[in-house]
């Protein structure tokens, strides 16, 4: 028993100095890497000085031009979305550019699934933090969500989970996932008809909302830490119509903070339009420059920028 | 509480090494404290379903006893086989029975008791049929009636089994757990660590890891093209083998590392030269439970022919129905039970070809069992018929959907590593032995690196097993 027991206490102390050793490789190589969606993760999270964010969802990725936004209002901006993520993602990102500048405005991009409902394991929006755990204010959201997060982030291998690969490759290669042009990662593809369905009703009222209580208490933590800053609440063009009740708790947060909210749900010249759509919830790369003329406007209304 | 939970990773050290601070003369106690934990660790899922296992346990216990004793023990048999199976049928088909009723009868009969479905004890089915076992033995006299309530009760409830099998049989485990167990067996907690750890691999790395591109297209089949929905099929019949010997290996190694001899659940099933084969090698302590209490007791293959393929067909029926309430599982277990017919019909059931007609032959029984494959992972006949009706339109683009490329290339890792191992095990077992390797360097390092492929490439989160639903 003696020798069994000493042999397993040496096994896991190999393992922690394979652990250790590896943390060590993969930190120095991923903080490198300049290409794909961990050199855009490290831009964002180190370089990013743009006056103008927008947080968001893979819509906020595919639908705001970064490059006109700044070249019309005259406004720096950067594409901060994720694939994937919402709120608690964004948060966490917030928080590392806080930690070097405050921008002047902020577009969110909501998305009820990533920032309002349950539904959708909470663990996914942790992924690309997981390399940023040791920075200030980070480690409290992964506890937030799970506490045993605490322990498994004790190991560096499990803080490279699933990355190391691309990370290696996009380093000693430069060949990655494209980073996009100030973030903005459109897709110039046309509208495939098969995956959408005329009638359906994006979003479901009929059986109530469940809303997360994380990702609303993350909402005003986001909202918090942007006090001094203009806070745009968007809602982008979807192919589908939408049942916009389910932005109830959105609309709470701007009435009670005094914020705006720009919504183009449901806008007809959107609406059931192939033209701009590449499926039922992202705009092409047509549609993604359409709308960041119309959000220009919108904006413009609200003193965000010069005039043209 | 499955073994990949950060909690049971936690648990289970703690659970070893105080099993073994209680010296080994104290063969019950011992026992006892194993049965605690047991019951401790199912309660953990929720508390009340644990009076269920404990009514299970008493109604077999009891019923053995008397048919011992009685001198027409059928009557008492039937009484405690009906009372064993009534928690399963309730919490399990309860449903099923009453929405295909409600179908059939005009009157439109309709109890449906929405909670059901999600309500229902994990592990049911297994811990149902391992006392059903017990007490079919008893009745044919392979087994004596167990006097000892402890015993007994652990040999249903004992915790690396009794989520999703291996279902074992009283000969194998209630002689162990009567005798005086030696106080620890190095060379039985090595193997049992190594098992747990490929098990591991098996389940986190490769099983979640394929599942994440199974969950991509199948429920949504209709917007992928065939050769991605053909994609999606080999990798579910790749998950499902991952996830369920990737447990069960886990399951029989931390049994070893207590000292407990376990049966053996899966033998390389997709180098099967026949779907007959493929069951001698799948789930082998159900195929081997539904012969000893279905196929045998019905007539087995002592009979006409025409009765043997009924008997075969109805084997295979029962072993859809017990992996679920849905026609799908039916469809699937028929399926399986008319290829077996077939084969029996036509001698191919062995091979006795050369190298390439078994290569031929392990090819055809993988693209059969990876088409039954999709009648059990749909929801629907209609989805399952939708999947492979896109398989076969010629009319669809020829491109598959690869899915991101980190995540398939930890697939294509994966998959190769198990597909490796057991093709080494079938085909050549005394060479590359790795984990098993006379080199303590060699062993250490595949240890180490295999742990390390865990924590890199694993997919945390996902913790559910697939057979854990059944």
């Amino acid at each position: 028993m003696r020798k069994f027991i000493f042999r397993v206490c040496l096994f896991f102390l190999a393992i922690i100095v394979f652990d250790r050793v590896f943390g060590f490789l993969m930190e120095g190589i991923s903080s490198r890497v300049e290409v794909g969606v961990t050199g855009r993760d490290n831009f964002i999270c180190d370089k990013v000085t743009d006056d103008m964010l927008v947080f968001g969802s893979s819509r906020a990725v595919e639908h705001y031009n970064a490059q006109m936004l700044t070249d019309s209002l005259g406004i720096p901006c950067y594409n901060c979305g994720e694939t994937g993520c919402g709120i608690i993602l964004a948060y966490g990102r917030l928080r590392m550019i806080l930690e070097r500048y405050k921008p002047h405005t902020i577009l969110y991009e909501i998305t009820p699934d990533f920032d309002l409902l349950e539904g959708q394991d909470n663990h996914q929006y942790l992924f690309s933090l997981k390399r940023h755990y040791d920075r200030p204010g980070i480690d409290s959201i992964f506890w937030s969500i799970d506490t045993k997060e605490k322990y498994k982030m004790l190991s560096k291998m499990y803080q490279h989970n699933s990355s190391f690969l691309q990370n290696i490759v996009a380093y000693f290669s430069g060949i990655a996932g494209e980073t996009g042009v100030k973030g903005f990662r459109p897709y110039d593809v046309e509208m495939d008809t098969m995956k959408v369905r005329k009638g359906h009703i994006a979003y479901d009222s009929s059986k109530g909302y469940t809303y997360d209580s994380l990702k609303i208490q993350y909402l005003n933590k986001f909202l918090d830490k942007t006090k001094g800053m203009n806070v745009f609440f968007v809602v982008s063009p979807m192919w589908y119509e939408q049942d916009t009740s389910v932005m109830a708790p959105i609309q709470k947060l701007c009435q009670e903070r005094g914020l705006q909210m720009i919504n183009f749900a449901n806008n007809p010249k959107y609406v059931h339009n192939n033209k701009y759509f590449k499926d039922g919830e992202h705009l092409n790369a047509r549609g993604a420059d359409e709308f960041t003329r119309d959000l220009i406007q919108e904006l413009r209304k609200r003193n965000i920028g010069g005039k043209p | 509480m499955v073994f990949n939970s950060f909690n049971f990773i936690i648990l289970y050290p703690f659970i070893f090494l105080l099993y073994y601070a209680i010296p080994a003369k104290h063969t019950k106690g011992r026992n006892l404290y194993l049965l605690l934990a047991s019951y401790l660790l199912y309660a953990h899922w929720k508390p009340v379903y644990a009076l269920i296992l404990l009514a299970v346990t008493a109604v077999t216990f009891f019923s053995a006893k008397m048919i011992a004793k009685a001198t027409r023990p059928k009557r008492i048999l039937t009484l405690g086989v009906l009372l064993t199976l009534l928690p399963l049928a309730f919490f399990k088909y309860f449903n099923f029975i009453n929405d295909t009723l409600s179908e059939i009868l005009p009157a439109g009969l309709n109890w449906n008791l929405p909670g059901l479905n999600w309500a229902i004890p994990v592990g049911i089915s297994f811990f149902t049929f391992q006392a059903l076992g017990y007490l079919w033995d008893v009745y044919y006299k392979r087994q004596e009636a167990e006097h000892d309530f402890l015993t007994y009760a652990l040999f249903i409830s004992f915790f690396p089994s009794i989520l999703a099998g291996p279902i074992n049989k009283a000969s194998l485990v209630i002689p162990q757990l009567k005798s005086l167990r030696p106080y620890f067996d190095y060379g039985k907690a090595v193997e049992g660590l190594k098992m747990v750890l490929w098990g591991m691999f098996m389940k986190v790395v490769v099983a979640d890891r394929v599942g994440i591109y199974v969950d991509t297209v199948l429920p949504s089949y209709v917007n992928y093209t065939g050769l991605s929905c053909f994609m999606a099929s080999i990798l579910y019949t790749i998950q499902i083998y991952t996830d369920f010997a990737g447990y069960s290996l886990m399951a029989i190694g931390i049994g070893k590392m207590l000292g407990f001899e376990l049966t053996e659940n899966f033998r390389r099933p997709y180098f099967a030269v026949s779907v007959t084969d493929f069951w001698h090698r799948w789930h082998i302590s159900l195929s081997t439970w539904l012969k000893d209490y279905v196929y045998i007791p019905m007539g087995g293959s002592r009979c006409s022919k025409l009765r043997n393929y009924w008997n075969i067909f109805v084997t295979f029926l029962v072993s859809g129905i017990w992996h679920g309430a849905n026609w799908t599982f039916i469809v699937w277990g028929c399926m399986h039970g008319v290829c077996q017919i077939v084969e029996k019909m036509l001698g191919q059931q062995k091979c006795s070809y050369g190298w390439f007609g078994r290569s031929v032959k392990i090819l055809v029984t993988f693209l059969i069992v990876n088409f039954a494959w999709l009648f059990f992972r749909m929801p629907s006949l209609s989805d399952a018929c939708g999947v492979i009706a896109r398989i076969f339109n010629p009319s669809l683009p020829m491109t598959v959907f690869w899915g991101p490329i980190n995540n398939l290339a930890f697939m294509v890792l994966g998959v190769a590593m198990v597909w490796a191992k057991d093709f080494r095990d079938e085909f050549a077992p005394e060479r590359f032995l790795l984990m098993n390797s006379a080199s303590r360097g060699i062993r250490w390092l595949t240890y180490v690196l295999l742990l390390a492929l865990i924590l890199t490439a694993g997919v945390f989160g996902a913790d559910q097993f697939i057979y854990a639903n059944f």
